[in-house]
């Protein structure tokens, strides 16, 4: 399987045919649609096809986060007003004060009423979902689940360390690489090369392979931003510097990368 | 008695210092009028800059000849200051400096003079069309572009011809912030690419330079000011190769037009439109070979690496 590498400008070569007649195409971030049949890109990206769900998206690496909803971010509290708390979301390269700013209503805990909210000071760590995304308004953040209305693991992030990382390496921890491995191993299949290639990473070895011998908490959120806690400051820093050096490796390599630094440890 | 309201020189006198003689620079050798030269593109090595580049030109260079070497960082889209009024579109800034030891035999100071504030304009006008400014309101997106060393020929033009040094800068500084810009994953509808042709009469060899019979001036890509010749008009554009849009275009010297009966503007456009052409080439892989680094992770191979250079 090639990969396909579009710039600003170019038109992609072909679009997925719906397989039932009723489905729509689906046109992902970095794309954008003209009638009748013309899609353009409009960021430097490897474009994905994916036939069964006829959709069309771009994967790059940038640096800079602009929030969509339902994306799990990690922010920083700013200060707090009548109603609700100021968040800045922080980039992997932007510090806090330049970063967007966003609203957490104080309203917006599970079970929470006005006498009994969670108090968060100026400097907290909070993980949290995006519930309003627009770009000429102000994200706003919920720290509960949609469905569950429960905190599902949003809420402050109490003690523990924040890493940067790129917002493609915050996606693969999340698990969007899985998803694409899986488009790679179907396209080889239907090409019949299965055999060849070698192995397609998922960008999550380094977590797999932590997680069978460390005891550790994390959360990662879109806008990359990685936070660990465990019991031991050295196990923290040892995940958090293996997560980070793990960003250009394939599979193999961060499984040794992880070997190393354990026999380090 | 010292007189102590003023400042006193030192007692005992000082020898002028006496620096060494500016190397001459070598000549390069003599290319096809078509021939462009090969150009050195890197993004991402400014660490806290959202996209950045850097581009060299020639590449490689001899040692002792004159390079153009430039640096562009972008910074944003990032919320502009709360005390900015509002904008539905992303305001976007281009600032071009030269650094104080770019330019030949004369130091530069560091404020911003006539030229760097001209350039800068051009910049932004040439980029501003190509970036969707209006998916991200309220926000900044900011370019810097230092220019580290450049090859000479800005100073004004005279009977004998005109300078082209200045638009190579500018149809550097297209490139080199469009890289950036690509790198820090902005939306854009297309890259914009610089280039520049001029109309170059080439003396004859051994030949009078009174000689009444003038040579027919010659369409040359990618004109250097070392090149020699005496340049009789330059045009730079910046061209979005994929839409076949032109963003920007400036010219210098004279030039027949359509409507005088002669096709020189024709000429040196089609001229320059081909050179920014050949640059979006370069502008694609050096792009390309960062995206291609991140990608790696999921192939045993690693591809890419190395540098970008144009054939």
């Amino acid at each position: 399987m090639t990969t396909m590498l579009l710039f600003p400008g170019d038109v992609v070569p072909e679009l997925p045919t719906p397989q039932k007649t009723n489905t729509a195409l689906k046109v992902g971030p970095g794309l954008t649609y003209t009638p009748p049949d013309k899609v353009v890109a409009h960021r430097v990206g490897e474009l994905h096809v994916d036939d069964r769900k006829c959709a069309v998206w771009m994967e790059g690496n940038g640096k800079r986060y602009i929030p969509s909803l339902n994306d799990a971010v990690i922010a920083t509290v700013l200060r707090s007003t009548s109603d609700s708390y100021i968040l800045a979301i922080p980039s992997s390269t932007s510090p806090a004060p330049a970063s967007i700013q966003a609203l957490l209503p104080h309203l917006a805990f599970p079970q929470a009423t006005k006498k009994t909210r969670p108090i968060l000071h100026p400097g907290c760590t909070v993980y949290a979902r995006v519930s309003l995304a627009n770009k000429h308004m102000d994200p706003e953040l919920e720290c509960y689940d949609a469905e569950s209305q429960k905190a599902e693991g949003f809420g402050e992030l109490k003690g523990g360390m924040v890493f940067n990382v790129s917002l493609g390496m915050a996606r693969r921890l999340l698990g969007d690489g899985k998803k694409i491995r899986q488009l790679q191993l179907r396209a080889r299949k239907a090409e019949g090369t299965e055999a060849e290639g070698g192995e397609i990473s998922n960008g999550m070895e380094v977590l797999e392979e932590l997680g069978r011998v460390l005891a550790f908490e994390i959360a990662v959120g879109r806008n990359g931003r990685v936070w660990v806690d465990s019991e031991d400051t050295k196990v923290t820093l040892c995940v958090g510097s293996c997560i980070q050096k793990s960003e250009y490796l394939t599979g193999d390599e961060q499984r040794a990368l992880v070997r190393e630094a354990l026999r380090k440890l | 008695m010292t007189d102590r309201r003023r400042i006193n020189g030192p007692s005992d006198g000082t020898t002028p210092i006496v620096y060494a003689g500016v190397p001459k620079a070598k000549q390069l050798p003599p290319r096809a009028p078509d021939a462009l030269r090969k150009i050195f593109l890197k993004t991402s090595l400014t660490p806290p800059a959202t996209g950045s580049s850097f581009l060299e030109l020639p590449s490689p260079a001899p040692a002792g000849t004159p390079t153009l070497k430039l640096t562009a960082s972008v910074y944003g889209p990032r919320p502009l200051p709360p005390s900015a009024p509002f904008s539905p579109h992303a305001r976007l800034t281009a600032e071009l400096k030269f650094a104080p030891f770019s330019t030949p035999h004369k130091r530069r100071g560091y404020v911003r003079d006539a030229v760097e504030r001209d350039l800068s304009v051009q910049l932004q006008n040439a980029l501003v069309k190509s970036i969707k400014t209006a998916a991200y309101p309220k926000s900044g997106i900011d370019i810097f572009i230092t220019v580290l060393d450049c090859e000479g020929g800005l100073d004004g033009d005279d009977d004998d011809g005109v300078e082209v040094g200045l638009m190579n800068v500018l149809a550097g500084a297209i490139t080199c912030a469009s890289a950036a810009v690509a790198d820090a994953g902005i939306e854009c509808v297309d890259l914009v690419s610089g280039g520049v042709a001029a109309l170059v009469r080439r003396a004859p060899a051994g030949g009078d330079a009174m000689d009444v019979d003038l040579p027919a001036p010659v369409v040359v890509l990618d004109p250097s000011p070392a090149d020699g010749g005496q340049v009789v008009s330059a045009a730079v554009v910046g061209y979005m190769a994929g839409r076949d849009e032109v963003t920007l275009l400036w010219t210098k010297g004279a030039m027949e037009t359509a409507d005088q009966g002669g096709d020189e503007l024709d000429l040196l456009m089609d001229g320059a439109i081909t050179t920014a052409t050949a640059v979006r080439l370069v502008l694609n892989e050096a792009v390309k070979e960062r995206l291609l680094l991140g990608i790696a992770r999921s192939r045993l191979k690693k591809e890419g690496g190395g540098d970008v250079l144009m054939s």
